[in-house]
């Protein structure tokens, strides 16, 4: 029988099928559709220390093989996701998640982090230093290598949780910023956030978004996503977790031959929100046709 | 009150005729019923006891602005899942942040923070 287990950080996956971060909430309306606790993890809707609006909508555009969002982190904050939000997860969700915290400064992601830290729910910190959709903050700190280590150092020393940096593509060598992370102590890599893009409408003449550029995902994306697992896993030695446009259960195999030890889907799910539940049903098959008996096998099995 | 381009868009005229109520039909280019919006319409009549509406942005918000009773309108706007999980289609109401798609696309008057 395949074997779809794998291990993050001693955390034990039951398969490397993980919803990413944005794209499925905190599980609740997922769970309506499918049980979700057929999941390797999920990856929660980024929180930050306090309540966010948001950008302005529209806050979507379509595009060839993708789409652009521009949320901006809505989300009611840490403290009302940790008291109220995870009891009620708690009841739908069996299995260690993954908390995906952002933040404006060093203070707040060290805030967060103890946060999570301390919640048995929480398997992995996931720190976002990687958001395109928000001023002087998220993506500012994934962008130059001095910090993200600092990031990275002040959140290791307030948990004792693996931490797994959440990095950006937009920057001119991610490997670099990777191993200022592992250097900084990082128990792992998730990678990558979004693409900067831009939809202009033809009618108005103006940009879709109403912040006029937002975060390119979906597809079109997936042979970028997995250049970068591929060079990043070269250059570090702690886990990834690979992501950016993945869509079926090959792409997941792909994805793990490039390095990734597990894998994060998401505009995927907004597409079909079966998604995740038909790529892990997909898996033994996919393997079965490339022969492999075990995921674990594979991971950075192209270099 | 229906509103369209032009007399070959109209539709649904005799179903809701069906239904025994009146009906009112605007185009904008004057091809069919009363020449412009439905807008045009409303302001020719009175007494309204209570609306709904569903539409383009613009014209939800003129009917808003000009119908003074309470009501209820169908809101629109670019979504990325359309069941809740992206928070990309929100709003601000005087409820708080609501995403159109879950928790809508019906919204009172009232909630409105137009
Ligand atoms: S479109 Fe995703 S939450 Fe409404």
């Amino acid at each position: 029988m395949a074997d779809l287990s794998v291990t993050l950080s001693n955390i034990k996956l039951d398969n490397p099928v993980i919803p990413a971060s944005g794209t499925f909430g905190y599980g609740m309306e997922f769970k309506d559709f499918y049980d979700i606790n057929i999941l390797g993890s999920f990856s929660m809707k980024g929180t930050t220390k306090e309540e966010r609006f948001g950008n302005p909508t529209p806050r979507i555009a379509e595009c060839t093989a993708g789409l652009i969002n521009s949320v901006g982190l809505q989300n009611p904050g840490i403290d009302f996701v940790v008291e109220k939000q995870f009891p009620v997860m708690k009841k739908y969700f069996n299995k260690p998640i993954i908390a995906n915290i952002s933040g404006f400064s060093v203070d707040e992601y060290k805030y967060c982090a103890e946060k999570v830290d301390k919640e048995e729910q929480v398997g992995i910190i996931e720190i976002n230093i990687s958001c395109p959709n928000v001023h002087n903050g998220g993506m500012s700190f994934g962008t130059e290598a001095k910090s993200a280590m600092e990031v990275t150092k002040a959140v290791k020393s307030v948990t004792t949780k693996p931490v797994y940096m959440k990095l950006t593509p937009n920057v001119t060598n991610i490997v670099d910023i990777a191993k200022a992370c592992e250097d900084g102590g990082a128990d792992g890599i998730s990678m990558i956030n979004t693409l900067l893009g831009m939809r202009i409408d033809l009618k108005t003449r103006k940009p879709i978004i109403a912040n006029k550029m937002g975060g390119f995902s979906g597809p079109a994306i997936f042979p970028v996503a997995l250049r970068m697992v591929y060079q990043v896993y070269e250059a570090v030695k702690i886990p990834i977790i690979g992501m950016g446009g993945i869509s079926s259960a090959k792409d997941v195999i792909e994805m793990m031959f490039a390095g990734a030890t597990a894998v994060e889907i998401g505009s995927a799910n907004l597409k079909n929100p079966y998604a995740c539940k038909e790529i892990i049903e997909e898996l033994p098959s996919e393997m079965e046709k490339y022969k492999i008996n075990s995921l674990k096998e594979i991971i950075g099995k192209a270099h | 009150m229906l509103g369209f381009n032009s007399k070959e868009d109209v539709f649904y005229e005799q179903e809701f005729k069906n239904l025994g109520v009146e009906v009112y039909v605007s185009t904008v280019d004057g091809s069919y019923g009363t020449k412009g919006f439905v807008t045009d319409i409303i302001k020719t009549l009175n007494g309204y006891d209570f609306y709904y509406t569903c539409g383009p942005m613009n014209m939800l918000k003129a009917v808003y602005e000009l119908i003074e009773t309470s009501g209820e309108l169908s809101l629109e706007e670019r979504m990325g899942c359309g069941i809740g999980a992206c928070m990309g289609c929100t709003i601000n109401t005087k409820n708080g942040p609501k995403r159109v798609c879950y928790n809508g696309p019906v919204f009172k008057k009232e909630e409105l923070m137009w």
